[in-house]
């Protein structure tokens, strides 16, 4: 009895050394065949999400919607609109730029060519949703205008995220009216 | 015997003897393994920090519970979306007695200038748990603009404000407007000049106000407070004493025999953990009619 039970274990645990190999194999394969039928710019889109998302795991809310307003305007600088106008929200898109076309000629009028330098002036949370309040500016080009502009993010998931911002500066009278009364009498 | 059929023979015996359980333990091992396979297969959900709205903000250990969260996120929409609609009546009737009675003097007309001023637009709204107190969950309700439409472009406008969500019954109506709700006190205390007896108190978030009805006794005035000093009607929290806010530019006086409602306002946050032990006059002060000369002066306080 005793001899036949060790058999019974012995022979489960090769199945399962052999399973797992095969379950392995079949898995690495499966990658293979995917990466493969891959272009060479979604992989590196691959590769650049996957950095992020590494990089982002560890961070604070505020952190994490900085890095993904500086993605959003790298992608600008780097020209890569399409990208960029996938991150944006869909209702702005509606109201702002219903093409990328409309989308491409205001950034390329906007902001710079190259070389765009933010700073983060405020990060203000309101629910979900985060408002930032930052100034573009060009890195050693001081005969680029800076502007100060708005910038709304809402994170839905791990550099998953949408975009809106303020398109054009504030005339006189408009800008934040902003009543807390939870500072109170 | 060769080794061919002395293994043929060890086989069938060995299935003949133990073939159900083998085959037991075969089929458990397979779903475990498989099972196992699966999990390992699908994509790691990647658990970002993130800061919890339903966690109160002055004491994140006393949660409102998954069941009453969801009734509270339900009317609070409801009450928006009617607000946001202009549908008045509606959002009124979400509203609390004390609320309606306290703050819009049971006029709902005043309610609709209430919301005419807030919603001038179409908003969106957030809210964010903010202290639980016994059955009283008190939200921060923050309305504005539809920044993620508009990006801000324009300026955009946002208001924020306490609510507080009360039980009714099996659901929960809303005290808005930075009221929470009456309480009943009961406190009464006489003299040979003075009975005051104090009903209640109107509860908002940052503070509260005491209704008093004061019977004087004797036959001539007396003030209670005039705004001589700033101390003349004092709140006692135990370890401090509250001032009241609204003794200046004003004369609290009742005539001879006369019965006077009067109220005394104070600065004291709903959620601090300081509860009154005291009201106290403190210049009670008996007015000769014939010259107006004080008679008498006195403290006078009641416990509550």
């Amino acid at each position: 009895m005793k001899k036949e039970i060790i058999i019974i274990a012995i022979s489960i645990l090769i199945l399962t050394i052999v399973a797992s190999f095969i379950v392995v194999g079949i898995r690495k394969e499966k990658q293979k065949r995917e990466m493969a039928s891959l272009t060479e710019e979604q992989l590196k889109e691959k590769e650049e999400e996957n950095t992020i998302i590494s990089k982002i795991a560890d961070m604070s809310e505020t952190k994490r919607i900085q890095v993904y307003c500086g993605e959003f305007l790298k992608f600008v600088e780097q020209e890569r609109y399409e990208k960029a106008y996938k991150c944006l929200n869909d209702d702005f898109k509606n109201n702002y730029f219903e093409n990328i076309e409309k989308f491409t000629e205001y950034v390329k009028n906007k902001y710079p060519k190259k070389n765009i330098a933010v700073t983060y002036n405020n990060v203000e949370r309101r629910g979900e949703i985060f408002v930032l309040k930052v100034k573009i500016s060009q890195v050693l080009n001081t005969e680029f205008e800076s502007f100060e502009q708005r910038i709304v993010i809402r994170e839905n998931g791990a550099n998953d995220y949408k975009v809106s911002f303020q398109v054009e500066a504030d005339k006189e009278g408009e800008g934040e009216e902003i009543d807390t009364q939870t500072n109170l009498e | 015997m060769n080794f061919k059929a002395k293994m043929t023979l060890a086989v069938r015996d060995f299935i003949k003897s133990y073939g159900k359980p083998t085959l037991v333990v075969l089929a458990i091992w397979f779903i475990v393994f498989t099972l196992n396979q699966y999990l390992i297969s699908k994509p790691k959900e990647i658990k970002l920090l993130k800061h919890d709205l339903n966690s109160p903000i002055m004491d994140d250990t006393k949660k409102v519970s998954a069941s009453n969260q969801k009734k509270i996120h339900a009317v609070v929409k409801e009450y928006f979306d009617y607000c946001n609609s202009k549908e008045y009546e509606k959002a009124y009737n979400l509203i609390t007695e004390d609320c309606k009675h306290y703050v819009y003097m049971n006029d709902i007309e005043n309610f609709k200038k209430y919301i005419d001023s807030i919603y001038d637009k179409n908003k969106v709204y957030y809210l964010q748990n903010y202290s639980n107190i016994d059955n009283t969950y008190v939200y921060v309700l923050g309305i504005m603009d539809d920044i993620e439409a508009s990006g801000t472009t324009g300026g955009y406008k946002i208001h924020e404000e306490r609510i507080a969500l009360i039980k009714d019954n099996d659901n929960f109506k809303i005290a808005c407007d930075n009221y929470i709700k009456n309480e009943r006190i009961g406190a009464e205390k006489e003299d040979a000049f003075l009975k005051v007896n104090v009903a209640s108190k109107e509860l908002s978030y940052s503070r509260e106000e005491y209704n008093l009805t004061i019977t004087n006794l004797t036959d001539n005035n007396i003030i209670i407070a005039n705004f001589d000093t700033n101390k003349e009607v004092e709140l006692n929290l135990g370890t401090q004493l509250r001032s009241a806010m609204n003794i200046a530019n004003n004369t609290f006086r009742v005539k001879p025999h006369e019965t006077k409602t009067m109220s005394f306002i104070f600065r004291k946050y709903f959620d601090d953990e300081n509860d009154p032990i005291q009201l106290r006059l403190n210049t009670v002060r008996i007015i000769s009619n014939s010259d107006n000369s004080i008679i008498r002066n006195y403290s006078f306080n009641i416990d509550l």
